[in-house]
């Protein structure tokens, strides 16, 4: 479906600006959520793209309407948004406007809970049955409320994730990093919470504006002006983050941009070093968390893909850490949502601690090896393709929760369905590139095979 | 009850009853379009659903690629001098005005804040009836600034235009209801500047309306039981927008908005050659033709609203152009229905000619009388057909403009369905207090059958 740009589901809508997103689609899909979740203070925050004034004034619109008080952060981190929803009791829910990583002609609106979390499966269906029924909250004249302003959100946060490390410790190190936040969400708030943990900061896309130098996804081959930095500066880390400042990226100190696993199981030994607990993956996380969960002798969960469902089984198995490999650092202690902030201080205290390098740290690592692809097939055949997989593995150990998971003792492989594309991911890790290829391409035949029977 | 009127002037309605934020948006974006992605000044009242609005507007705006001038909270008059000063491409004032905070509207202006024409109002109506608006690139949205210092602006312009020694001189002490609408932000500077003691009533930009933000006589109660007690020369009453003003004299008597435009006829052509040429809505009454002629002055009758009246002040190159509601636009400071431009002139008037009541002698002596009758829309238009039918059967003078005038030997009679509420409104003017009673209660007994029908 070419030139259609626009996606409304459960996790909210999002669409291109000047195309699809209009301030009429805004202010009706803000006057749902508004009949939803209100009458009440509902927080309104925003990345930096150059869309979200018009955004935000549009879901202001909608949310008066139905006799909710917008309260307005302006621009601030999304996972400072999530944690002042969850800090004030007077709140009954929260929009994020932020395309997060996606490209800077995007825009979309992120909906919370008076808890600060994303909506679950079940409260954005509600919703969007409220959006396409069409019927809103209406306030007569006289009684719509006054917006509101709160300018506390990132201090807020950020004395919350300095409360967790050793600040003096890490002060006295006087640490020298660097920084890439994409002229994002994190462009103001970051540098300060490296100012105050005394860093000798060098500094890329650290101006507000929603200016991306790069693509706002902080995937390591978007990395390279942090990495020439990271190695001309001589800094100990780099880090980079998204356009809403929820993900995080890590450059070790000799300019090598980390993996999304590499980096978790990294993030998630250094949690577990200071509190042992449950620890929460996603079904397609490296098992290199296992590795880390095993030394540590904490238990391990794995969940579908998606940060609601990670955050779901946190709340439940009252985990420490969770996370995904796309770069979401979870740290329940402060709140259950995505956050690069934590991520960068408990990097920073163990840096502070000079027992090794952070490339040191890493090769400590067993090494493993991981393909991902995706395979164009259509929805239907997708669902075939499924079934012969639980087949051809019926008599190996499978985890068909997310698409289908086979685990074999040193390897697995995944295979499942997008949500948004006819598209199948898999995805395959091994000890060894032999054995890898080996099971993608066992992957391979099947799908061969069911679309030369579909003709 | 759906309440919405839309027109070639703007929009209002029921905030919670037809004024849906998607028809507000739409229309921003077919004005938008109207005025190719220019500059636009945004302007609102205090009444609470006004910033909702005016949140509305600038995402539209933004959205569209027009760069906004938010000029916050002012009167209608100021917005369209700022944007005048700042050559904005167009402006749009958040108001309804007179109506009360259930109410609200858009008020829809052009190149440099000058009032549209019907035939503009009309392409914009029908940019907005075909659905296909301007949309900007992410990158080329329209910036969202604020104008500061709108009112200092403003009140430079405006003082430099009348003769403020003469005010200041006379040492008047002043009464003022705002109705807590946009002039509680111009009003202290104004009379500070003006030399002028301010002894202000609801001035406070808070849009809580004490009473319908209308000037009428009823609504200025509070102005008349003081005049006397604080010993005040002149009282005034202004609309939530400031387009209506009505005053109120020494003695405590609230002369009605009908007044405003005889009143500010007298002040304006008073230091004038003959020959100038006044305009006043076919709903506005005899004092203004009687006053006129005391000036040599002529009379042209337009249409009802600011639109009608606009179009023949520029067309006749007018003096002044108004009507019976209080609005009023004076040539000799900009084409706007500017309440608180009339207040200073009336403020020179009774500087120079001693005291308000003595002014509102001076005004010819009528009996007018108005009322309004409830009515749904298209029972509204049924009911004034028949009036018409009526009255053509009795061989009167019927008068087509807007709505229709009925002149008869000693008096007329004037009925209209609403721009901007659900209501036929009737006025008539006898020659005696007992005739104009009579005449309006049969009037209002046959309105309301042909409603009921």
């Amino acid at each position: 479906m070419p030139g259609l740009r626009l996606k409304i589901s459960v996790s909210g809508v999002r669409g291109v600006v000047g195309e699809t997103l209009s301030p009429a689609l805004l202010t009706r899909f803000a006057e749902a959520f508004g009949t939803y979740v209100g009458p009440g203070r509902v927080l309104v925050g925003r990345d930096t793209r150059q869309s979200g004034p018009m955004v935000s004034h549009a879901v202001m619109a909608g949310l008066l309407s139905t006799g909710c008080v917008p309260v307005d952060l302006g621009v601030v981190p999304i996972p400072a948004l999530m944690l002042r929803c969850n800090g004030r009791s007077d709140v009954c829910g929260g929009v994020a406007v932020t395309a997060s990583h996606n490209p800077a002609e995007w825009n979309a609106l992120k909906l919370l809970s008076g808890q600060g979390l994303f909506l679950n499966q079940l409260q954005a269906r509600a919703l969007l049955d409220i959006y396409h029924q069409g019927t809103f909250r209406r306030v007569p004249g006289a009684e719509v409320l006054v917006p509101e302003y709160d300018d506390g959100a990132v201090e807020h946060h950020l004395d919350a994730v300095l409360s967790q490390v050793d600040l003096s410790a890490i002060r006295r190190a006087r640490l020298r990093v660097a920084v890439d936040c994409v002229n994002g969400a994190g462009a103001e708030a970051t540098p300060q919470l490296l100012s105050r943990l005394s860093c000798q900061v060098s500094r890329l896309g650290c101006q507000p504006s929603g200016h991306f130098h790069r693509p706002p996804e902080p995937l390591p081959e978007h990395l390279t002006s942090l990495r020439e930095m990271v190695l001309a500066d001589e800094a100990q880390v780099g880090f980079a983050q998204d356009a809403d400042a929820d993900r995080l990226a890590l450059v070790d100190n000799t300019g090598r941009a980390l993996d999304g696993d590499v980096m978790l199981a990294l993030l998630v030994d250094l949690v577990l070093r200071r509190q042992k607990g449950p620890v929460v993956v996603n079904l397609s996380t490296s098992s290199l968390v296992d590795w880390v969960a095993q030394r540590h002798g904490v238990e391990l969960i794995r969940t579908p893909v998606g940060e609601a469902n990670v955050v779901e089984a946190i709340l439940a198995h009252d985990a420490v850490v969770g996370g995904e490999s796309s770069g979401g650092l979870i740290f329940p202690a402060i709140h259950t949502c995505r956050d690069s902030f934590i991520g960068i201080a408990l990097v920073l205290e163990y840096l502070a601690r000079r027992e090794l390098t952070l490339a040191e740290l890493v090769d400590g690592q067993p090494r493993r090896e991981m393909i991902k692809e995706k395979l164009p097939i259509s929805s239907s055949l997708a669902r075939v393709l499924l079934v012969r997989l639980r087949d051809l593995f019926a008599h190996e150990k499978v985890d068909l929760r997310d698409g289908i998971k086979v685990q074999f003792d040193d390897s697995w492989v995944q295979v499942r369905a997008s949500n948004t594309e006819p598209v199948v991911r898999v995805l395959v890790e091994a000890g060894d590139l032999a054995r890898a290829r080996a099971l993608r391409d066992q992957v391979h035949e099947v799908v061969q095979q069911v679309q030369r029977e579909a003709g | 009850m759906l309440q919405l009127k839309v027109g070639t002037t703007g929009v209002r309605g029921k905030v919670d009853q037809g004024l849906d934020l998607g028809l507000v948006v739409d229309l921003v974006g077919a004005f938008a379009t109207w005025i190719d992605g220019g500059p636009v000044l945004v302007a609102r009242d205090t009444r609470p659903s006004s910033t909702m609005l005016e949140h509305a507007l600038l995402s539209a705006l933004s959205a569209a690629g027009c760069e906004v001038l938010n000029a916050g909270i002012c009167p209608t008059a100021v917005a369209q001098a700022e944007a005048s000063r700042l050559s904005a491409a167009g402006a749009i004032s958040v108001t309804a005005s007179h109506n009360d905070a259930s109410w609200n509207g858009l008020k829809l202006f052009g190149a440099g804040g000058r009032v549209l024409n019907s035939a503009e109002g009309g392409e914009i109506l029908d940019l907005w009836h075909q659905g296909e608006y301007r949309r900007a690139r992410f990158d080329k949205l329209g910036a969202i600034h604020d104008v500061e210092d709108v009112v200092d602006h403003y009140l430079d312009f405006l003082l430099q235009l009348v003769r403020r020694e003469d005010i200041a001189r006379a040492g008047l002490r002043v009464v003022v209801d705002a109705c807590n609408g946009a002039g509680a932000m111009v009003l202290p500077e104004l009379c500070r500047r003006l030399g002028v003691e301010l002894i202000p009533i609801s001035c406070e930009p808070t849009g809580q309306f004490p009473h319908a933000p209308d000037p009428t006589a009823s609504n200025l109660g509070q102005v008349a039981a003081i005049m006397q007690p604080v010993k005040a020369a002149v009282g005034f009453g202004l609309s939530s927008d400031c387009e209506r003003v009505s005053m109120v004299t020494d003695r405590g008597v609230p002369l009605g908005t009908p007044a405003t435009l005889p009143l500010a006829v007298q002040s304006e052509l008073s230091s004038r050659d003959a020959g100038q040429t006044v305009v006043a809505s076919i709903a506005s009454d005899s004092r203004v033709d009687q006053v006129a002629a005391r000036h040599g002055a002529s009379v042209v009758r337009s249409g009802v609203g600011i639109q009608a009246v606009m179009e023949l002040v520029s067309l006749e190159h007018a003096a002044l152009g108004g009507e019976g509601s209080g609005g009023v636009a004076l040539s000799s400071i900009h084409l706007a229905f500017d309440g608180l431009a009339v207040m200073v002139r009336l403020l020179e008037q009774v500087a120079l000619h001693g005291s308000s009541d003595e002014l509102a002698q001076s005004l010819p002596q009528i009996h007018l009388r108005a009322v309004e009758v409830p009515s749904a829309v298209g029972a509204g238009y049924a009911a004034v057909a028949r009036l018409r039918e009526q009255a053509m059967r009795a061989e009167c003078t019927v008068t087509d403009l807007d709505g229709i005038r009925v002149d008869l030997e000693h008096g007329w009679y004037y009925a209209r369905v609403s721009h901007t509420e659900p209501v036929v409104r009737i006025i008539c003017e006898e020659q005696s207090a007992e005739r104009a009673d009579e005449r309006i209660q049969q009037l209002r007994r046959e309105v309301h059958a042909a409603v009921q029908e």
